[in-house]
C-alpha cells in the first residue's frame, strides 16, 4: 500500500519534471528573481542592523535562519500546494475535477501531488543556502537535538499550510470564486519575514491561528536557536494534527456534496 | 489633444465600473499594500525604541506618520504589472489596441485611474482606522500639501512613463519580466519604500541620489508628512519635471520602431 503510494508520487514528480524540462530558461529566470528577492531581504536585515545589534532579542544569524526558512517555506508553497490547489479550482470551475475523482486512488491525494512547480523549487535551494550559511555562523549553538526538533516543527508548520489551503480549496465545492481567499494568505505570509514576536498581540494572533506564519516560519527558526519552549513544540504538534483531520474530513464532506460541473 | 483627454476620461469611467465589480481582488492587492506597511513599520518602531527615540531623525510617532501615508502614496503611484503587459502581448490581445487610433498609453493610463479611484474608498476609512490605532506624528503644512497635489501627478506619470520605456522592449523579447523584477529590486530600497531615506547608510544614499526612484515616492510622500523646506520641494519638481521629460521623449522615440517590428502573437 505505502510503496504504491510512493510509486504514484514518483510517476507525478517524474511527469511534472518532465513537463518542466521543456522550458529550461525559465530555471534562470526563476533563479535570477529568486537572488533578486534574496537580495532585498539581506538588504532589509542590513539596513536594520545597521542601526541596532538585536532586534528584539534577535541577533544578525539568527534573523538570517528565519529569512531561511521563510524562504524554503515559501518555495515549498509555490512549488507543490499552490499549483495543485489551483488546480482544484480551475477543476471545479471548469468540469475537469470529475476525471481525477473518477480514478481508483485516494482523491485527496491525487488533488494535493498532481502538479509540480519543479523550477519553483529554486527557493528550497536558496533557503537552504542561506540556513546552511547561519547555522554555520550560529555554530556549536546547533546541536542535534535543536536539528531534530527543527525538522518536526518545520514538518508540522508544512502541514498546517497544506490543510489551511486544502480547506480553501474544498470551500470551493460552494463557492466558485474563492482565490482571493489564496491572495489574502499570500498577502499577510510576507509578515513571516520577521519574528512574529515583533508585532502587536492582535496581529500576532491572525498570524498563529488565521494564516499560521508563526508555526510554520516563527516556531522552526526558534527551534534552531534554542528558543522553542516545549509547550509550543506541543501545541505546533497538536494543531498540526488536528488541522491535517479537519481537513481532511472537509475534503471528504465537500466531495459528498459535490455534484461535478460536467455530469 | 481634446479627443484624447475624452478617450481617457471614457477609460477611467469603464474601469471604474469594472473594478467596482471586482472589489474582492481589488481589496487582496490593497491588503497586501497594509500588510508590507505594517510590517516595515512594526521593524522601525521597534528599532526606534530600542535606541531610545529615534532613527535617522524619525520617532516611533513619526515612523507611524510615515507608514500610514506611505500606504496612499504608494496607491497612487504604483502602475500597472509588468505581468499584464507581457500576458497580453503573448496572447495577443494588445493587436486590437494597437488598431485603435489613440495610443495605448493612454487607455491603460484611464483604466489605471479608475482602479484607483474605486480602491480609495477603502483605503481611506482604513487609513482613519490605522491612524487611531498607531497615533503617528506629522505635520500638516499648508504650502507642502498644496504642493502634494502636482507632486503625486508627476510621480505617477513618472512611474508610469518608465515603466513604459521598460515595457516596449517587450515587443522584441517577450520576457520582459526579468527586467521589471531587477527594477522592483533597486527601487525597494531607493525609493523610500523599505525606509525613510534618512535611515539609509551612506552608500545606499549615494545610489539612491543618482536614480529616479525617490522623485518617484519618497519625495511626495515627505511632502504630505510636511519635512521639506520649500527649496527642497522646488527641487524635487526640478528632478521630476527632467526625468519625466527624459523618459518620455525615450518612450517616443523606441514605441515607433518597436511597432514596426512588433509581430502579432496569435490573433
Amino acid at each position: 500500500m505505502m510503496l504504491r503510494l510512493f510509486r504514484l508520487i514518483w510517476t507525478f514528480i517524474r511527469l511534472s519534471a518532465l513537463n518542466e524540462l521543456q522550458y529550461r530558461a525559465n530555471f534562470f529566470m526563476q533563479f535570477f528573481s529568486s537572488l533578486l528577492i534574496l537580495a532585498n531581504g539581506l538588504i532589509g536585515l542590513a539596513l536594520v542592523f545597521y542601526h541596532t545589534e538585536s532586534l528584539a532579542g534577535w541577533e544578525p544569524m539568527e534573523l538570517l535562519v528565519v529569512v531561511g526558512v521563510y524562504t524554503i517555506i515559501g518555495g515549498l508553497i509555490r512549488a507543490i500546494i499552490q499549483p495543485n490547489m489551483w488546480r482544484i479550482l480551475e477543476g471545479v470551475h471548469q468540469g475537469t475535477l470529475d476525471f481525477t475523482l473518477t480514478k481508483p486512488e485516494d482523491s485527496q491525494l491525487l488533488v494535493s501531488m498532481a502538479n509540480f512547480e519543479l523550477w519553483k523549487l529554486v527557493d528550497l535551494i536558496i533557503g537552504l543556502g542561506v540556513l546552511g550559511y547561519a547555522v554555520v555562523k550560529l555554530g556549536a549553538r546547533v546541536g542535534l537535538a535543536e536539528a531534530l526538533i527543527f525538522a518536526l516543527v518545520l514538518l508540522c508548520g508544512g502541514l498546517m499550510v497544506y490543510s489551511l489551503w486544502l480547506a480553501i480549496a474544498t470551500t470551493s465545492f460552494w463557492v466558485v470564486r474563492i482565490w482571493s481567499l489564496f491572495e489574502f494568505f499570500d498577502a499577510m505570509y510576507q509578515a513571516g519575514r520577521w519574528p512574529v514576536g515583533i508585532y502587536p498581540s492582535w496581529l500576532r494572533m491572525i498570524l498563529t491561528f488565521l494564516v499560521p506564519v508563526a508555526f510554520a516560519v516563527t516556531a522552526p527558526a526558534e527551534a534552531l536557536t534554542a528558543r522553542l519552549n516545549t509547550q509550543t513544540l506541543f501545541l505546533a504538534i497538536f494543531v498540526a494534527a488536528l488541522t491535517l483531520v479537519a481537513s481532511r474530513m472537509f475534503w471528504k464532506y465537500g466531495l459528498k456534496n459535490y455534484t461535478g460541473a460536467s455530469a | 489633444m481634446k479627443r484624447t483627454l475624452k478617450i481617457l476620461i471614457a477609460e477611467t469611467k469603464i474601469s471604474m465600473m469594472a473594478s467596482f465589480q471586482y472589489r474582492v481582488q481589488e481589496g487582496m492587492a490593497l491588503l497586501g499594500l497594509l500588510v508590507e506597511a505594517l510590517i516595515y513599520l512594526v521593524v522601525w518602531t521597534t528599532i526606534a525604541r530600542a535606541k531610545g527615540g529615534t532613527v535617522g531623525g524619525y520617532t516611533e510617532g513619526e515612523f507611524a506618520g510615515y507608514f500610514i501615508a506611505w500606504t496612499f502614496v504608494r496607491h497612487m503611484t504604483t502602475g500597472w504589472s509588468p505581468w499584464w503587459m507581457e500576458m497580453r502581448i503573448r496572447r495577443g490581445e494588445f493587436n486590437t489596441l494597437l488598431l485603435r487610433p489613440i495610443h495605448p498609453y493612454f487607455v491603460d493610463m484611464g483604466r489605471m485611474m479608475g482602479m484607483k479611484t474605486i480602491a480609495m474608498m477603502t483605503l481611506i476609512p482604513t487609513i482613519f482606522i490605522l491612524t487611531l490605532i498607531f497615533k503617528p506624528e506629522f505635520a500638516l503644512i499648508p504650502w507642502s500639501l498644496a504642493a502634494l497635489l502636482p507632486a503625486l501627478v508627476l510621480a505617477f506619470m513618472m512611474r508610469y512613463t518608465l515603466m513604459y520605456a521598460l515595457a516596449v522592449t517587450a515587443f522584441w523579447t517577450t520576457r520582459v519580466t526579468a527586467l521589471f523584477e531587477l527594477w522592483f529590486a533597486v527601487e525597494f530600497f531607493t525609493s523610500g519604500r523599505v525606509a525613510p531615506l534618512s535611515v539609509l547608510p551612506e552608500w545606499a544614499l549615494n545610489i539612491a541620489n543618482i536614480l529616479p526612484f525617490q522623485w518617484m515616492f519618497a519625495f511626495p510622500l515627505e511632502l504630505l508628512l510636511g519635512r521639506l523646506s520649500p527649496q527642497e520641494a522646488l527641487y524635487g519638481f526640478l528632478m521630476q519635471g527632467l526625468w519625466l521629460t527624459g523618459t518620455a521623449i525615450v518612450v517616443r522615440v523606441v514605441w515607433r520602431s518597436a511597432v514596426k517590428q512588433y509581430a502579432a502573437v496569435g490573433g
